[in-house]
């Protein structure tokens, strides 16, 4: 370092790499204008190594370059860990000499979504980003006490990602499975190799959009490139540790918590006994007792440690009156089992779950529900689900495997499929002009999950305020349509469809211009503004099977002639089909609109030909029937 | 009430004696509980609640102030205050027991003194009573941790909760402290949910006394002397929930009682206490060097004492001063706090030194009611009148407020001075100076006549120009405001410093003008897509003519263009388009809200006006112009819109306004009726016809 000219050299590196970064900044700003920063590069580190009591232990090492794209603005980066795991260090550097050590990190804890309490924590540490350019390296080390804890690891984050590596260190004689998942649509990469007597398992992913937090999605695992780790064994064959190697492994550990349970039927016994005294049938008892848990039993849940995988107790649920999926599908069965039926917990993924039963992971399973075997049949009971009829699944565990407990194996089945006209929302309008106003009678019928949802949101709606969301449910949001003499059926009845009849006002649906009349026939214009972005990351799940229809029957008032209708609309797609007819009988015109969505779901390579059909479709809402006077 | 929590935390040593905490937690349960008042074993809902989600059956709040001497080195007076608030509420339906599933509160704590007793804590209990009388309490030891940052230290699910359930629950705060206690407050006597019957009472030492008054409809409180105590009770039934109405002022509005506790029993004398505050102002001493120094260096000849007072302002507002003056950083100026009392002593101190005749005013706030009316000054603020000719404001900064503009809050008011009370009411604006005026072109696409291509221009002022600002000043155009040769003198070493802050920020502006930009042009296309229910595309060229934040430009002036679909309709080879929603969406009265009996407070009188010039496409005709002319007028005031074509472009003109900021609920049926006039026109439609 004696040579002056060497030092200038170095010194000129350091403001052309300065530069750089300045002008990358600047790039990246033009092409992520949303975003505070970019991953310039991050480097996930998982070693694996052997632990005589859990079979396999995890450290995971973070080290990633960050870019600011802001100028003075605070962002956070954390780290989040639970009762397995825990977090080491956690510390950041800028370019710009701002350090943050572990002593700067905020620890708290937080609840996961739909919880009401677990051992979820998080460590963060403020990055205060001073200007466009300023480069942070954060490090970090966190620890799993249990390699079985390891499953999903995905390559996207917050922020849009220029090039990451996750590379797994395994000892040799650990078998462990990498499965990788959509990683063919994104610049992936995988080499392996061996080093130091180790498996080195390596991806590299480069330019990865933020990874977006949009409505209707599917679930991460469907659309976001991750790997799943699967940690089967640890040893040769004469001294082999099994950790996770067959979904029997899984199931295994699943039912040596379910042993532990010591149900106590003396609390329940009374009320079981009371429900079913007057039932004659089986079905009849299985659907009291199924119903009594799903109107009494309040979710709360508790997912601290264990207790995210093993059921409370029967009696416990049944005294607290609350419970999350485990504790009511463990009281459901104690109180059928009290009255004399095969029930037995069940381990369900539900359709925001890829995975199936093949993999041996603990990620293939969010949910418990409850079989009960009659007459070799079985009727999967889910507590969770308010206003589910006896016989029917929600549409979220539809057709999904199921893990049903059977001693020292399980039974491997799926969850019964329904009818695919099984759910609706059926309108049927019969109208007349009024001024500029459409007025006459509106009746509704609801099936399937259309019904279930109605009833669960006209339920837990304040009693005062059920006049208000009524409107709006019969005006689907249209402020114009207003409603009167309203009839409800019986609200309690889940079973069957379910059907209302009321009196409407559609104010400003007639426009008159010197003796013509211009109709705006459909008061709900469903799916008007379900134009998907072009960046939209994830497929779209509308959590139901979509069957919506409406007929409007409008009297042609006499000594008025109809000069123009609007031409039909047909489209079918294998996953989505839109039709508009208008037909012309005598006096009336009848408009007759269907939306179906068979399977509730659109895929993300389709979106083009949705948008195109929503684009078609929102044409035709905005075409108006024209009558002359 | 909440105001008596004080943190009067007496230091003492805190001892943890389990039997003594159990025994004190078991006298504040039979207390509230085991001595309870006959309404707190109701189970019925009166018939006509039936269908709300849930009832009060019974609420009480007690305050209990009692004497008490310590032994130390000598014998030392102190007071010991207690709070119990006591509910019990029947849940009707499902929401009601999802409201009421959990309850968020904070550590139970019980200090105590050297010989056990406690001499401060926080208590709560919970029972749940089932339909058939059976009770149950909920143990609170099974409760868990909330998440960081919550405002409550622990959560709990109510276990066997069910409709039809009362949940029994109250919450009971004991302090000590030195000071005789002197408070006061206000209070609704609604609620969320209706009350059967509630009750408040004070029961302080006989050197203590309650000074209170009732408004709308609330009850009084009555006096009982007993032994050394005097015991004053409020007692309310069958008090409806608090209603949802739009433009109200609830502590105007609605039956509410206002009170003090404190040594004498006479009506708290709002003015005195303000005439004492204001006396600081001959007393305080603070240091206005650094805008000497800027006056000095800048204005040194300056004798118009507008033209002085007007830089005062604009100096105190500069972020710059902000952070000399009142340590309030210079980044994010849009976001960051106003100034704090202390900005009136220095507008104080400098009129003084630049002999500019003033006055120090104390003004009641609007939602509140006159001096007269109050209990405490805490919704007051200071205003200080230049008594030049005419007569100029000077009220504390926000990032927009220009000299002489009081804030709206405060119109009308009758304001206090240390000199007199009278002859001090705050001017009220005119709807014509707190106008917008929006200037709208639009066409049909050439390409796609779907769509309408428009061009906007807005004007704002007066009060009505702080919305605008915020949607189209974005920090890096404020900061940039203030990038004037004159504000870059200094002479102090702290001005220096930070006047070289300033500049080595403004040297990085441009790093900020992408994040700033792109963040104003989504929320304008949101705002718009909201307001005229339309989908907004190629919304571009935002152009901000005027920041409204000067006097020689007062009034925000921006433009901007864009593509808005779904306002039109297709009608055979007919366009119908929806020219009204360009107005954006209107005030709509309900049918529930039609029929009133309250007071009518709005924050300012208003207008609005809007030109739209739409250019008829050629191969059409225009018919329906007269869906756009509507006139309602009235004192209150109105809504005129006229529409003409002349074969090639349809202009119409309209006009809303708000005469005042205060209607009589008499008034209520002429604001509905041009209301109704301008929902209407929102709605109207254009047929252009093809030839």
């Amino acid at each position: 370092m004696n040579n002056p000219l060497f030092v200038v050299l170095l010194l000129t590196a350091g403001v052309l790499h300065g530069q750089d970064f300045s002008q990358q900044a600047k790039a990246l700003q033009a092409k992520y204008p949303e975003e505070a920063a970019a991953v310039l590069r991050a480097n996930y580190a998982y070693v694996l190594t052997k632990d005589s009591r859990v079979g396999a232990k995890v450290k995971v090492t973070r080290s990633e370059k960050l870019l600011s794209l802001r100028y003075n603005q605070a962002i956070h980066e954390s780290e989040v860990y639970d009762g397995n795991s825990q977090v080491e260090t956690f510390t950041a550097e800028s370019s710009l000499k701002q350090r943050l050590t572990d002593a700067n990190k905020l620890c708290g804890t937080y609840t996961s979504e739909g919880l009401f309490f677990d051992d979820s924590k998080f460590c963060m540490q403020e990055l205060k980003l001073k200007e466009v350019g300023e480069v942070w390296d954060l490090t970090s080390v966190k620890k799993l006490n249990d390699a079985k804890y390891l499953t999903s690891v995905f390559f996207q984050e917050k922020y849009p990602v220029l090039e990451k590596t996750i590379s797994f260190t395994l000892p040799q004689d650990m078998e462990v499975e990498i499965r990788g998942f959509n990683l063919d649509d994104f610049p992936i990469t995988k080499t392996e190799r061996v080093a130091d007597g180790n498996r080195i398992v390596e991806y590299t992913a480069k330019e990865m959009p933020a990874l977006e937090n949009e409505s209707f999605d599917r679930g991460l695992q469907y659309n976001h490139p991750h790997l799943l780790v699967l940690v089967k064994s640890v040893g040769t064959s004469s001294q082999k540790t099994n950790v996770l190697t067959s979904p029997q492994d899984l199931y295994q550990w699943y039912a040596s918590l379910a042993q532990k349970l010591q149900p106590k039927s003396d609390v329940y016994k009374v009320t079981v006994m009371q429900l079913i005294k007057d039932k004659s049938t089986d079905e009849e008892k299985i659907k009291a007792i199924y119903y009594w848990v799903q109107d009494n039993i309040r979710y709360i849940a508790f997912e601290d440690g264990l207790a995210a995988f093993k059921p409370d107790e029967a009696q416990s649920v049944f005294e607290k009156r609350y419970g999350d999926c485990k504790g009511m599908a463990n009281l459901t069965k104690e109180m059928l089992k009290t009255a004399g039926y095969d029930a037995r917990l069940t381990w369900i993924g539900t359709k925001r779950i890829l995975y199936d039963h093949s993999i041996p992971s603990l990620a293939v399973n969010n949910h418990m529900i409850c079989t009960v075997i009659l007459n070799d049949k079985k009727y999967f009971l889910d507590a969770t689900e308010k206003y589910m009829p006896f016989g029917e699944n929600a549409e979220r565990i539809q057709n999904r495997p199921v893990m049903i407990e059977n001693g020292t194996t399980f039974i491997s089945d799926n969850v019964t499929p329904s009818d695919k006209n099984r759910d609706a929302d059926i309108r049927t309008l019969k109208a007349t002009l009024n001024g500029d106003n459409l007025v006459g009678s509106y009746a509704i019928e609801l099936k399937g999950e259309a019904k279930k949802n109605f009833l669960y949101s006209y339920h837990y709606t304040k009693t005062d305020r059920r006049d208000a969301f009524m409107t709006d449910f019969i005006s689907r949001g249209n402020n114009n349509v207003k409603n009167t003499n309203l009839k409800l059926p019986n609200l309690e009845e889940r079973s069957g469809p379910l059907a209302l009849q009321c009196d409407f006002t559609y104010s400003g649906a007639v426009s008159s211009f010197n003796n013509e009349y211009y109709v705006d026939i459909d008061p709900a214009k469903s799916f008007k503004n379900w134009i998907v972005k072009a960046t939209r990351q994830s497929d779209i799940d509308f959590g139901e099977k979509i069957h919506n229809k409406i007929v409007v029957e409008l009297s042609v008032p006499q000594g008025y002639a109809v000069t123009s209708l609007p031409e039909n609309v047909t489209i079918n797609d294998p996953e989505f089909s839109f039709n508009i007819q208008y037909s012309k009988m005598n006096d009336k015109v009848v408009y007759t609109k269907e939306v179906v969505v068979p399977e509730g779901v659109i895929k993300k390579k389709s979106f083009d030909r949705w948008n195109a059909a929503i684009r078609q479709l929102v044409e035709a809402y905005e075409s108006q029937i024209i009558l002359k006077k | 009430m909440k105001k008596i929590l004080l943190a009067c935390i007496v230091p003492f040593l805190v001892i943890s004696a389990s039997r003594a905490q159990s025994e004190v937690e078991k006298k504040v349960r039979l207390k509230v509980w085991g001595q309870a008042p006959p309404e707190f074993s109701a189970t019925q809902v009166p018939e006509k609640w039936k269908n709300e989600s849930a009832v009060l059956l019974a609420y009480q709040r007690d305050y209990v102030c009692d004497f008490a001497t310590k032994v130390g080195i000598g014998a030392q007076r102190y007071y010991v205050e207690s709070l119990y608030v006591h509910f019990r509420i029947k849940l009707q339906d499902k929401a009601a027991v999802s409201d009421f599933s959990d309850i968020s509160f904070d550590n139970k704590s019980i200090t105590t003194n050297l010989f056990g007793r406690a001499s401060s804590y926080r208590i709560l209990g919970i029972k749940v009573i089932k339909l058939d009388g059976s009770e149950k309490e909920v143990d609170l030891k099974d409760a868990v941790k909330t998440d960081a940052g919550s405002s409550s230290d622990l959560k709990i699910p109510i276990p066997n909760l069910a409709e039809g359930d009362i949940v029994d629950y109250f919450i009971a705060v004991r302090s000590e402290g030195l000071a005789m206690p002197d408070f006061g407050d206000e209070d609704l006597m609604e609620a969320k949910y209706p009350v059967v019957k509630q009750t408040i009472t004070f029961t302080v030492p006989h050197q203590m006394e309650l000074y209170s008054t009732s408004y709308n409809g609330a009850p009084d409180f009555k006096k009982e002397v007993k032994d050394n105590d005097v015991i004053y009770t409020l007692q309310d039934e069958m008090r409806e929930k608090a209603p949802q109405i739009l433009w109200d002022f609830p502590y105007r509005s609605a039956p509410h009682i206002r009170y003090r506790v404190r040594k004498e029993a006479m009506k708290p004398d709002a003015t005195r206490t303000a005439k004492e505050y204001l006396n600081y102002f001959s007393t305080y001493a603070t240091d206005i060097g650094v805008i000497v120094d800027y006056m000095d260096l800048n204005f040194d000849k300056e004798k118009d004492k507008k033209k002085l007072i007007e830089e005062f302002y604009y100096l105190v507002r500069n972020p710059i001063y902000k952070e000399a003056l009142f340590d309030i950083k210079q980044g994010e100026p849009l976001n960051s706090n106003n100034p704090p009392d202390k900005f009136f002593f220095l507008a104080d101190r400098f009129c003084k030194k630049y002999k500019i005749p003033h006055t120090v005013l104390l003004a009641p706030a609007r939602t509140y009611g006159p001096f007269e009316e109050l209990v405490s000054l805490g919704s007051c603020d200071f205003v200080i009148r230049i008594d030049t000719n005419p007569v100029m404001y000077v009220a504390r900064p926000t990032p927009f407020r220009l000299p002489d503009e009081i804030p709206y809050g405060l119109e009308g008011t009758e304001a206090f001075s240390v000199y007199s009370a009278m002859g001090n009411t705050l001017r009220v604006s005119k709807d014509d100076q707190n106008a917008t005026l929006t200037n709208i072109t639009a066409s049909l696409d050439a390409s796609d006549n779907t769509k309408l291509q428009i061009k906007r221009s807005v004007s704002a002022k007066g009060y009505s120009k702080t919305y605008h600002q915020y949607l189209v000043v974005t920090d890096f155009d404020y900061l940039k405001e203030y990038d004037q040769p004159k504000y870059q003198v200094e002479r102090s070493r702290l001005l220096h410093g930070l006047i070289k802050e300033y500049n080595e920020e403004k040297k990085k502006f441009e790093q900020r003008l992408t994040q700033d930009y792109t963040a104003r042009d989504t929320r304008m296309k949101d705002m718009l897509e909201d307001e005229m229910d339309i989908k907004v595309s190629d919304y571009k060229n935002l152009t901000v003519k005027s920041s409204g934040m000067w006097h020689a430009n007062p009034q925000v002036e921006y433009s901007d263009e864009f593509a808005a679909e779904n306002l039109t309709k297709r009608a055979g080879p007919n366009i119908i388009v929806e020219l009204g929603r360009l107005i954006e969406k209107q005030t709509e009265i309900k049918d529930d809200q039609k029929n009133r009996t309250r007071n009518i407070y709005q924050d300012f009188a208003r207008s609005f006006d809007h030109t739209i010039a739409f250019t008829i496409p050629a191969g059409y005709t225009v018919e329906g112009l007269e869906n756009f002319n509507k006139k309602t007028e009235s004192a209150a005031g109105g809504f005129v819109s006229t529409a003409t074509s002349d074969g090639k472009t349809v202009t119409i003109h309209l006009r809303k306004h708000y005469a005042e900021n205060y209607y009589v609920a008499a008034d209520w049926p002429e604001l509905i009726a041009f209301l109704q006039s301008a929902v209407d026109l929102y709605g109207a439609k254009l047929l252009l016809k093809k030839t």
